[in-house]
């Protein structure tokens, strides 16, 4: 039974302060702690046979996060809001903005900016698209970190939607400056795949 | 963990390098099932794969060393338990002399017939016997590596709390362990 606090620590928290600290205990600590410390390093050891399950899924889930035209992937440049958003939402929403996309003219008429503004602007967050507004000087608001992703300046002109580029030099974004902690998805979003960005720059 | 070749690892991962996610997939998975196995024992692989799927989609926008990482992966893996223990209803406990972690403890592992040692099956079958907060916090301490403050915030206690908590559970742990007898 533990001690009242008020005649002190207990004798014995030095050393499971130890334990929990990851440290290597005394020679003449009780064998008892000794040896329940040894079975929780045990946990922390590498994977045993049998230990990885799951890696399979992991990955595709990480390899269909990176490919090009991955609706997560695309997601995951425009917020921190649609990052929350379910699988199964961004799926259907996409299935919706493709039904509205070919009403109008086709996906491809997203990609070219063709799209009336609010339906534009839905396909821009969504689908990674230009945006509904361009600029004063005629090219596509292209957000910095395409650019930075992409090392073309706005205006320049990359590869169309279905081309299928290999991935290279993909520049990162610069992170939070708080460490620790996920970043808020800026808009235009992070390092990725230069293949999507290049449907940008048109 | 991965340690100093972890910024470099993430940062390749982040950029979409498969063999620096798998790296640090195989490196946090047996820690992250083993705490699951603790918190969360009917679904451990279920929820560690609910977690990995949202550490996907989260993995460029993470920022931080590898403790932060950790700390990360480890609130959602806590959050994905939560949501699979609501769904499920509460998770009974088990008493430590009906789980069978004593005679686990006695029994000799297969991969240890020379040496008596406490396998790591009966270490964990001895911490899910633990009040759910008190073997929580050791694993989160101890085996996933992190240090009092990101417990704390993982778990939403004081730092003070989560040191109580953490004791009380080793000691339980520590008379488990000198009730079977096994020693080094």
């Amino acid at each position: 039974m533990p001690l009242p606090s008020w005649l002190g620590p207990e004798p014995d928290e030095p050393l499971l302060d130890m334990v929990l600290a990851g440290q290597t205990l005394p020679g003449d600590a009780p064998q008892g702690i000794v040896t329940m410390a040894d079975g929780l390093a045990n946990l922390a050891a590498p994977a045993g046979p049998g230990e990885l399950p799951g890696e399979a899924a992991a990955l595709t889930a990480f390899k269909r996060s990176v490919s090009p035209g991955s609706l997560s992937a695309v997601a995951g440049t425009a917020g921190t809001r649609r990052r929350r958003v379910a699988a199964g939402g961004r799926v259907r929403l996409a299935a919706v903005l493709a039904a509205v996309g070919v009403v109008l003219g086709g996906t491809a008429a997203a990609y070219a900016g063709a799209l009336p503004a609010p339906v534009q602007e839905l396909a821009h967050h969504v689908l990674g698209a230009p945006a509904a507004r361009h600029s004063s000087d005629g090219h596509p608001r292209t957000p910095p970190s395409h650019a930075a992703r992409t090392g073309r300046q706005p205006g320049e002109r990359g590869r169309g939607p279905l081309e299928n580029a290999a991935p290279h030099g993909i520049a990162k974004n610069a992170h939070s400056a708080h460490p620790g902690k996920p970043v808020r998805q800026r808009h235009g979003g992070h390092g990725r795949n230069p293949k999507k960005s290049s449907r940008l720059n048109r | 963990m991965l340690g100093p070749a972890f910024p470099a690892t993430l940062a390749d991962a982040q950029g979409g390098d498969e063999l620096a996610f798998a790296a640090i997939f195989r490196d946090v998975q047996p820690v992250l099932l083993r705490y699951l196995h603790v918190i969360a024992p009917a679904a451990a692989e279920d929820v560690a794969a609910e977690t990995w799927l949202q550490v996907v989609a989260g993995l460029t926008g993470f920022s931080g060393e590898e403790r932060a990482f950790r700390a990360w992966l480890f609130t959602i893996a806590r959050h994905r338990a939560a949501d699979w223990g609501r769904a499920r209803g509460r998770r009974p406990t088990v008493p430590l002399v009906d789980s069978g972690a004593i005679e686990m403890l006695l029994a000799p592992d297969t991969a240890d017939v020379v040496i008596e040692r406490i396998s790591t099956r009966a270490v964990l079958s001895a911490l899910a016997t633990l009040p759910r907060d008190q073997g929580e916090i050791i694993m989160l301490r101890v085996v996933a590596g992190l240090d009092a403050a990101d417990v704390a915030r993982i778990v939403g206690k004081s730092s003070g709390a989560v040191r109580v908590a953490a004791h009380r559970g080793l000691r339980r742990l520590a008379d488990v362990v000198d009730r079977s007898g096994v020693t080094l």
